[in-house]
């Protein structure tokens, strides 16, 4: 282990409207670097806002979250969105490819962001796709892909830049169990080779991978860190 | 800097930019170009869309170049090679003059040609047809000098300089000939004041070279052939011609007018005449006043344009949000949202451009019928106007224009939606739920903007005149809603904010002081705007209020309403600009419909007074025949002089025009010969005005200028002559000026006339009476016409401008029904899942149905009420500055009409969507899109 790469310190998140929400209620979690954690708990609990604001995506109210040495929660948010972009990868549930472009492109676009060159860029995302076992299925659309080959394609694109840390929310929520197996596999494949892996899931299948499961409920860490992962793998 | 230039110059700039940035960010120029081309049924609607406001401009644009190619090349036409004219108010003067100026050694070289002239207003009788046309310019030429100012060509093919005619022989152009019916060889009885001669018809002469000239009826003769008429009088016209031809010709004589005034200041007799360089006067005329005009056409388009700019914002914002999970993930993945705004930007430009390209056709085509069907009505008056072929324009420069206008006005639409639909909450667009609510941080630059809006804003109010301060307090209930986002629900604020801004407008309405005023029709312009808006805010943010009758219906109608409602409600800035832009097209459809028919009203009613006119401009001594007393209840008969020349009115100049100078002696003056319509306010009363017009001799009423205050400034033998139009005459049949003996004196060189008009008694048909006058009188060069010929003559040109203004917006509800039907096409694929969703808990497809052509219909009807209580009390404000005390008159079929095909319109473009929507299989829709 080389020390955390996330860091949260009393994380606060309301949703205000007509009635206020408290998602977050102080929560204090570290991430080491390489680590792979799941994040459970009961629907509502707060697990999708936990890694909305650990990963930059939204903003929160309340304490303080350092990713990589980066103190988000100092940062504008044009700067967390070239955070974002030179240092995070994201898996959706719902795959979330664009439908108008091919699957090397879909995997290319965080490297063009990055002003890498168009040539490099192609190179790349090929090569991810074919470590992946989608070399063939580069040029074809979204559409004409099968549920677990889109989501290897966004495992690819999450990946493809080498973020420093790669976060999945409920990545096999639409898959079936045979397929969810080819995308844990995966993510194991790519934790074992250094990769810091943060998810949220409910399938506790999924779970049972990680080195570390959070359960939350309630807005907070409920139970503690497990550590388990080492023995399964 | 010429504005055309600028615009198209940003729109070079503004695309440039865009390629560059499309070759900088290869990602995003790929992405907008496979969105554009990903459903191309779906892209074409959007560019169908799109395409409107480039339609109406160009449309516009081809009708000004049309209107400006047909008054300039009448303006040529009119003078063919006559440049220069020299004369004396009218006077004549020794044709010696014309000789020496054409023997002048510093002139010789320089000038084409010099004529000794006469031109003078006669009638002619045709004796073997028993037809007589009054108001025929009488035109003396000299054969021998003719050469350059072209040859006569013949309907029979031959030419002619005149040399060739026999000392009883004339020609007449082919507009005489078609008024008298006339044939070569037939007798002619040319009358001109007392005097009368019969001269025999040689030739007709085709409107072209010198057969144009004037471009009226009129009667071509050698000098000499003219004897009996005039006498030894000598001419009262010199005519010069320049060497080559148009613009070039006219540039010649304009450095040569200086040379030929100092010559003929050096003649003896010579000083008295004036020198004006009568065509290109003319020609710049009729530009200035066909680019006031273009003004009106492109104020008009821009109408159009905004409520297709409604459509832009409400297509951008059913694209931004269709694409908002799309847009979500490339925002988590590190696109920043100026690269979100470019990427839409980019699209946009693809559409922008395919629109405005394609929208040049359609508006080519539309541009050319308006020109076919309102030319000739638009430039007819009640009293001999030019005839001028129409000349059909579409130009290069106009289509660059209009593509680059249509282009970058979309293109901004588009822009400032992104902006808005960039903002987003990333995880809650991702998963395509609704954006949390809250209130959102103002950036820096948004509370710059606020700072500014308001500093300026108030000094609008504080130091501008009324449609500036209009514009501040607009300003300021901008920043007003601004202020207060967050802290009153949503809903409260656009209300608040949309009646604001009625009120506002409304108050800027009322407190008009002075219609015709500049700032007026600025204020009209901007109040209309902002009613419009305003009350379609108020009502889109109140739509759920109509869930209130909801309550009454039964259980299934009940339901199947609720969803189209809930959307609507949901949207206020969509439902409202669906709202505002019908409503801003049936504002002028309403005011169309009340201000032609209130304006026309009162002049009809003008018809009771007086019903037949009787015209003899050169007989002084004309009165009714005996045979047609029984059937005359009542007659005045004024002397009247044929006025033809400049007339500058209202920031208007024409150069040649018919203006019949009516003059009443003080015991017509004292009998308050004529009802008025509106005066001057100083005048308390009617008698006071004809009270005024005996004791000043510079006040005048009249049924054609209908400003009352307003000056009139035409152009006597001595100079200027300035009217000020004392009040207005309800009667058409006195077409022209009507003043004391002592006002028209200024113009006692023009031959003297009269001008009968007469009421036909009880029971006497006034066609057939004004047909026997007709008959009685034509020998004396005398014509009978009914008043309500005149009146349709000239209520023409006003319907002309009506139509006009119809078939305009006719495109804008085009907008308004094609938006509802693309809005509806996109609610297909927006709202899908919704739809599916639906039909899974057990809607029919009659109902899904039924609730998406409800929800166009809604939209519509409440855009058909906005408009129709903007355009009547706007229209009120109008009536009463213009025509105070007049009764309202309301079109209320064809305003019907508007609104009931407005609906079909709806129902057609919508049901076909909705179709799609309610055949829709539950469990395909359910699935995830893409």
């Amino acid at each position: 282990m080389d020390g955390a790469i996330v860091q949260a310190v009393r994380l606060r998140k309301v949703y205000r409207g007509a009635n206020e929400v408290e998602a977050l209620r102080g929560i204090d979690i570290e991430v080491e670097r390489g680590e792979m954690i799941a994040i459970v708990g009961p629907s509502g609990s707060g697990k999708t806002t936990l890694l909305n604001c650990l990963s930059g995506l939204d903003a929160f109210d309340g304490g303080k979250v350092v990713v990589d040495g980066q103190d988000l929660s100092a940062m504008s948010d044009r700067a967390r969105t070239a955070y974002r972009r030179d240092h995070m990868g994201f898996v959706f549930q719902a795959f979330n490819l664009l439908p108008v472009l091919s699957a090397v492109e879909n995997v290319e676009i965080p490297l063009l962001l990055q002003n890498v060159s168009s040539r490099d860029s192609r190179r790349r995302a090929l090569e991810m796709l074919e470590a992946l076992g989608l070399a063939h299925r580069a040029n074809h659309r979204p559409d004409q892909l099968s549920g677990g080959e889109q989501q290897r394609v966004a495992v690819a694109r999450a990946l493809v830049h080498k973020p420093a840390v790669v976060w999945a929310d409920e990545p096999t929520g639409n898959l079936d169990t045979e397929v969810t197996q080819v995308i844990v596999e995966l993510l194991v494949r790519m934790n074992k080779d250094g990769q810091t892996i943060v998810l949220v899931t409910h399938n506790p299948q999924v779970a049972e991978r990680a080195r570390r499961t959070l359960h939350m409920r309630d807005g907070r860490i409920e139970v503690a860190s497990t550590e388990r992962a080492r023995a399964v793998r | 800097m010429n504005l055309a230039l600028l615009v198209i110059g940003l729109f070079v700039l503004v695309y440039s930019g865009l390629l560059a940035l499309a070759i900088r960010r290869p990602l995003l120029a790929r992405l907008a170009l496979r969105e554009a081309v990903r459903r191309p049924g779906q892209s074409a609607i959007v560019v169908l869309g799109l395409m409107i406001g480039t339609m109406a401009i160009f449309a516009m644009q081809v009708l000004g170049d049309s209107f400006y190619d047909s008054q300039t090349r009448g303006a040529l036409l009119a003078w063919g090679h006559v440049d220069l004219v020299a004369a004396d108010g009218g006077r004549f003067f020794d044709p010696g003059l014309a000789t020496a100026l054409a023997a002048d050694p510093g002139l010789h070289s320089s000038l084409s040609g010099v004529q000794a002239g006469v031109e003078l207003t006669s009638s002619v009788v045709d004796l073997d047809r028993g037809n007589a046309k009054p108001l025929v310019i009488l035109v003396g030429f000299d054969p021998a000098a003719q050469g350059p100012f072209g040859t006569y060509r013949l309907t029979d093919g031959t030419t002619t300089l005149g040399q060739n005619l026999a000392d009883d022989e004339v020609l007449i152009s082919a507009s005489l000939a078609n008024a008298l019916d006339a044939r070569p060889g037939d007798r002619l009885r040319v009358l001109l004041g007392p005097k009368e001669a019969e001269l025999r018809l040689a030739g007709i002469a085709e409107a072209q070279g010198p057969g144009a000239y004037t471009l009226r009826p009129a009667l071509f003769s050698p000098l000499a052939n003219l004897r009996p008429l005039i006498g030894d009088q000598g001419i009262n016209v010199i005519r010069l011609a320049g060497h080559g031809e148009g613009r070039a010709e006219m540039d010649r004589a304009h450095d040569l007018a200086p040379q030929v005034r100092a010559a003929l200041q050096a003649l003896p007799g010579g000083v008295s005449l004036k020198v004006r360089e009568s065509k290109r006067e003319d020609f710049d005329a009729q530009v200035k006043q066909v680019a006031g005009n273009a003004s009106f056409y492109t104020a008009l388009s821009l109408f159009v344009a905004l409520a297709g700019a409604a459509l832009v914002v409400n297509l951008g914002l059913a694209l931004a949000e269709e694409r908002r999970p799309r847009h979500a993930v490339l925002r988590a993945l590190g696109l920043g949202r100026a690269g979100m705004v470019s990427l839409s930007v980019l699209e946009g430009a693809l559409y922008s451009v395919a629109a405005a390209v394609v929208a040049i056709v359609p508006g080519a085509l539309f541009g050319l019928a308006l020109v076919a069907l309102l030319y000739v009505r638009v430039h007819t008056g009640a009293v001999e106007s030019r005839a001028v072929p129409v000349q059909y324009a579409i130009t290069p420069g106009s289509m660059a224009i209009s593509i680059a206008v249509g282009a970058l006005i979309v293109l901004a639409t588009l822009f400032a939606t992104s902006v808005r639909s960039s903002r987003m909450q990333i995880s809650s667009a991702i998963k395509n739920l609704p954006e949390p609510p809250g209130r959102r941080k103002r950036s820096m630059w948004g509370t710059a903007f606020l700072a500014v809006l308001g500093l300026g804003s108030i000094a609008a109010l504080i130091a501008g005149s009324l449609p500036v301060r209009l514009a501040g307090g607009v300003g300021l209930v901008i920043l007003a809603a601004a202020m207060v986002g967050g802290r009153i629900s949503d809903r409260l604020r656009a209300t608040l904010t949309g009646a604001a801004l009625t009120v506002w407008a409304a108050a800027n309405l009322g407190a008009i002081e002075n219609i015709v005023s500049n700032d007026s029709g600025a204020v009209i312009l901007l109040g209309v705007v902002t009613a419009v808006f305003g009350l379609s805010l108020a009502v889109a943010s109140n739509l759920r209020l109509l869930e209130l009758p909801l309550g009454w219906l039964q259980g299934g109608s009940r339901a199947t309403l609720r969803p189209s409602l809930a959307y609507l409600t949901r949207r206020p800035l969509r439902a409202g600009l669906g709202t505002g832009a019908f409503a801003l097209i049936l504002v002028l459809m309403t005011m169309t419909s009340i201000l032609v028919p209130t304006f026309n009203g009162t002049f009809r009613s003008g018809l009771n007074e007086y019903d037949i006119r009787v015209d003899a401009p050169t007989n002084a001594g004309l009165s009714l025949p005996d045979s047609v007393r029984s059937q005359i209840a009542r007659s005045i008969a004024m002397q009247t002089r044929p006025y033809r020349g400049e007339v500058r009115q209202g920031g208007f100049t024409l150069k040649d025009e018919y203006v019949p100078l009516y003059s009443l002696s003080r015991t017509q003056l004292a009998t308050r010969p004529f009802e008025l319509t509106n005066r001057e306010s100083r005048f308390k009363s009617d008698a006071d005005v004809w009270q005024a017009l005996a004791d000043d001799p510079h006040l005048v009423v009249s049924p054609t200028y209908t400003i009352p205050g307003d000056t009139v400034t035409l152009v006597g033998p001595e100079g200027p002559v300035q009217f000020r139009v004392a009040a207005v005459v309800r009667n058409i049949g006195l077409w022209g000026i009507a003043g004391s003996e002592a006002a028209m004196a200024p113009f006692a060189t023009l031959p003297v006339g009269t001008t009968i008009l007469a009421k036909t008694a009880p029971g006497a048909d006034v066609a057939v009476t004004a047909r026997q006058i007709g008959r009685a009188v034509f020998s004396q060069g005398a014509e009978a016409r009914t008043i309500k010929e005149m009146f349709d003559t000239t209520s023409s040109a006003g319907q002309a401008f009506t139509d006009m203004i119809r078939l305009l917006m006719g495109i804008g509800l085009l907008v308004g029904v094609l938006s509802l039907g693309i809005l509806a096409l996109r609610a297909v694929i927006e709202r899908r899942r919704s739809i599916g969703m639906l039909r899974a808990l057990g809607y029919r497809p009659g109902q899904v149905l039924a609730g998406m052509v409800s929800e166009a219909l809604i939209t519509a009807t409440c855009g058909a009420l906005v408009g129709i209580g903007v355009g009547v009390p706007t229209s009120v404000v109008m009536i009463t500055g213009y025509l105070p005390g007049a009764s309202l008159e309301i079109d209320g079929t064809s305003l019907t009409l508007i609104v009931s095909l407005l609906y079909l319109a709806v129902l057609a473009v919508t049901i076909l969507p909705a179709l799609r929507a309610a055949n829709l299989p539950a469990v395909e829709a359910l699935r995830l899109e893409d």
